[in-house]
């Protein structure tokens, strides 16, 4: 396989997995400020998605215009649409790799978020509803690499990219939401901040059921770095990268004893073994920006190993 | 579709039987699915007005095109004829040159033009074959007969096309192909791959199809038969040459390639022999390709043959190699450097067709009956500055086929590209092809630039 094609799958997947972040953290938010009446911060999606620090979200007047801005700015790096776009001209230069079904929607997805008529007022008077049809070409994306799919080179590329995003948005999620949301005293507020929460990362139901309903920060955490059976825990992905990682080498005749073999597993023992919910919260911080440092690290050195 | 008694003729009885159950609607929602599955697949080309680019479906009509299984025996011999004329043509001008010796054609004609490579002077190439792939355009003229109006020997595309109609066809009129009887055009990508397969000594040849890239109006094309063939779809950057051969870079290390089918132009192929500037082909592949370790496909230089000033001498070219007369024959020509022809054709403007020597996509040229007097007067000044650069033919009628335009079914002017491929065991033509209409009511263009459509063909099995 071509290293250029290598790295245009992979960019594909990760692309299509931060739209699948940014629109369910949108979407949560929008949420979550028609509950609570008042203007929320959009600041954690700005600092993590655009790397704004400022309080941008002043120069606009509603939530409504902020979605306007987050999906449809073709001036911005990370709005859907050029997130989306960016998938499909990825997907196009590789389409002889990936199974017709994979390139046709995105092909739609990128018809979809690209044509007029979704603009309109009257198409879409809820932002929710737009929001939930976007979402469902990045859920037909899951299913479809999942199905017709073949299980060789392009498929763990494009799963390299899937879990290496989504292990950055996991940590995001945990440095920026978590710890730097003030929880409001107001038990029924505080409430409906955890539901909200949880719905964005797609965890309610897994936290639900493991912890019943007592919100805690350090269940949180627990939860999104080291639960073994939730799909969107670091720990999860990194299971699966090392799992792809193994197959990738097989494939390519790379040694299987190479460096990013060597991080993910030191990742891995590093998580499995420190009790996260005895962590204080500075101690906690800074635990996590240095899980970030890591994996940070861990892309450049898939990117050096595969792509170069 | 009607013959010279106004009567339909007999290969499409069936289909006006079944064209004239549907009402409008029920055939707007077939154009319109049939728009729908071109876009959604990708099937497009770009079309670049601006920095982003536009992408465009070539539009496709849905009334089908039909070839008699009489008609296409001739079409079919007389491009095999022509092509294998002409690779011998093109293998002699490269190395003894006995054509120019003989005052067949005279060397002007030869080594003036831009076409003529000189790198690909005394190069041996396997199988002495240069015209792997070829596109001969043929329009039907006023008395019934199937001329050739130019070959394509370059880079000839349209094939993706013609697939993808056949598909649309297949979905918008279930069935009716089997009624009918019509060949398939579905073992196109296998047949080429074969062909190109023979070409090596290898059992196993890695082959490769080198594009441009996506920003090229027709990567559609270079993607589906890179995917239809199973072989790697490669850009000029992903190919290195190491050692006196051809390496792709892949994931793990490099790669041998052996073969290349390649959609760069010969000016862009290499950056040390060619255009220095080019940074889609590989630096150093014709020496490469001069030691016999990589073959090219279609070889380099094939251009000095569909040059519009060699096409008035293919006929002579078939006599002189083959010792037969043309099945299919050429639309008369006129040299403007010959001043009596010059003459005649200034004196009948409003009955010709100009075209630049090297020109192509329907650029260059002038029609002389659908001109301004100022643009006439502008063009052929330009003609008497340079006459060799020009040509002259008379304005044809060409054959029309019922379109659907506007809700209702029209006449509209078509022509017929088929696709000849060539190996070390023969060549072998397509059933049928491309055929292009000139979407534009009255107008005798057809290309895709400037509001061409197309439509399924079909060759009849009896």
């Amino acid at each position: 396989m071509l290293s250029r094609v290598a790295n245009n799958l992979f960019w594909m997947d990760r692309y299509m997995e931060r739209t699948n972040g940014l629109l369910n953290q949108i979407k949560s938010n929008y949420i979550s400020n028609r509950e609570y009446g008042d203007s929320k911060s959009w600041k954690m999606i700005f600092e993590s998605y655009f790397n704004i620090d400022e309080e941008y979200d002043a120069q606009f007047t509603n939530s409504e215009e902020i979605i306007n801005y987050l999906i449809f700015d073709s001036n911005s790096g990370n709005s859907i649409i050029n997130l989306v776009s960016s998938s499909r001209k990825n997907c196009r230069s590789v389409q002889e790799h990936v199974s017709k079904e994979i390139w046709i929607n995105i092909n739609k997805y990128y018809l979809f978020v690209t044509s007029k008529i979704i603009r309109k007022k009257s198409k879409y008077k809820d932002p929710i509803n737009l929001i939930e049809d976007l979402l469902t070409y990045n859920l037909l994306h899951y299913s479809n690499s999942d199905l017709t799919q073949e299980r060789g080179n392009p498929y763990s590329f494009m799963n390299l990219g899937k879990y290496l995003e989504r292990l950055s948005i996991s940590v995001d999620f945990l440095l920026y939401r978590l710890l730097s949301d003030k929880i409001e005293s107001d038990s029924i507020k505080e409430n409906i901040f955890w539901k909200n929460l949880l719905l964005s990362i797609g965890g309610y139901q897994t936290y639900i059921k493991t912890y019943k309903s007592s919100f805690l920060t350090k269940n949180l955490v627990e939860l999104i770095l080291s639960n073994p059976d939730f799909p969107k825990s670091i720990l999860y992905c990194l299971k699966k990268l090392k799992h792809h990682i193994n197959r990738l080498n097989i494939f390519n005749g790379i040694s299987l004893d190479n460096d990013v073999f060597y991080m993910i597993s030191k990742l891995e023992s590093n998580l499995k073994f420190t009790k996260s919910n005895q962590l204080k919260n500075d101690q906690l911080r800074d635990y996590l920006e240095e899980i970030k440092a890591e994996i940070n690290s861990l892309s450049y050195k898939v990117n050096k190993t595969y792509f170069e | 579709m009607v013959s010279s008694d106004s009567n339909v003729r007999d290969q499409y009885r069936l289909l006006k039987k079944i064209f004239s159950k549907y009402s409008k609607q029920d055939l707007n929602q077939m154009q319109d699915l049939s728009n729908k599955l071109f876009v959604d697949q990708g099937v497009t080309f770009t079309v670049y007005n601006d920095e982003k680019g536009t992408e465009k479906i070539f539009p496709f009509d849905l009334f089908p095109r039909i070839i008699t299984s009489k008609e296409w025996q001739k079409i079919e011999y007389g491009i095999i004829q022509r092509i294998k004329a002409i690779n011998f043509f093109i293998k002699d001008v490269y190395n003894e040159k006995f054509i120019i010796r003989d005052g067949i054609i005279s060397p002007n004609d030869i080594f003036l033009t831009n076409n003529f490579v000189k790198e690909m002077n005394s190069l041996q190439v396997p199988y002495d074959i240069y015209t792997h792939i070829a596109g001969v355009d043929l329009i039907r003229n006023n008395d019934g007969k199937f001329y050739v109006l130019e070959d394509n020997l370059r880079t000839p595309s349209g094939v993706s096309y013609m697939l993808e109609n056949r598909e649309i066809s297949k979905r918008i009129l279930p069935g009716i192909l089997n009624a009918n009887k019509v060949r398939s055009i579905m073992d196109y990508p296998l047949k080429l791959y074969n062909k190109l397969k023979s070409l090596s000594q290898k059992n196993n040849p890695n082959i490769v199809l080198l594009t441009p890239g996506i920003f090229n109006s027709a990567y559609y094309e270079h993607s589906t038969l890179a995917r239809l063939m199973g072989v790697e779809l490669v850009e000029g950057q992903d190919l290195v040459v190491k050692d006196n051969f051809v390496y792709m870079k892949n994931a793990g290390g490099l790669k041998r390639v052996d073969i290349i089918y390649r959609r760069i132009d010969d000016s862009f192929l290499d950056p040390l022999v060619f255009n220095s500037q080019s940074i889609l082909g590989v630096a150093s592949i014709m020496s490469v390709y001069r030691k016999g370790n990589v073959v090219l496909v279609n070889a380099p230089g094939c251009g000095i043959a569909d040059d519009k000033a060699i096409y008035r001498f293919v006929p002579e070219i078939i006599k002189y190699y083959l010792n037969e007369d043309p099945i299919l024959n050429n639309i008369k020509t006129y040299t403007l450097s010959d001043p009596d022809q010059l003459e005649y054709v200034l004196n009948n403007v409003n009955d010709m067709v100009f075209k630049k020597t090297d020109g192509s996509g329907g650029y260059g040229m002038l029609i002389g009956r659908s001109s301004t007097e100022k643009e006439i007067k502008n063009y052929i000044k330009a003609v008497k500055n340079n006459p060799q650069n020009y040509i002259a033919q008379h304005t044809l009628s060409l054959s029309t086929s019922p379109c659907y335009v506007n809700e209702k079914f029209a006449p509209r002017c078509i022509d017929l590209r088929p696709f000849a491929i060539m190996g070390s065991d023969g060549i072998e033509v397509s059933p049928g092809g491309l055929t292009r209409v000139a979407l534009n009511e009255g107008s005798l263009v057809v290309n895709s630039s400037q509001g061409g459509g197309s439509k399924d063909t079909w060759v009849l099995n009896t």
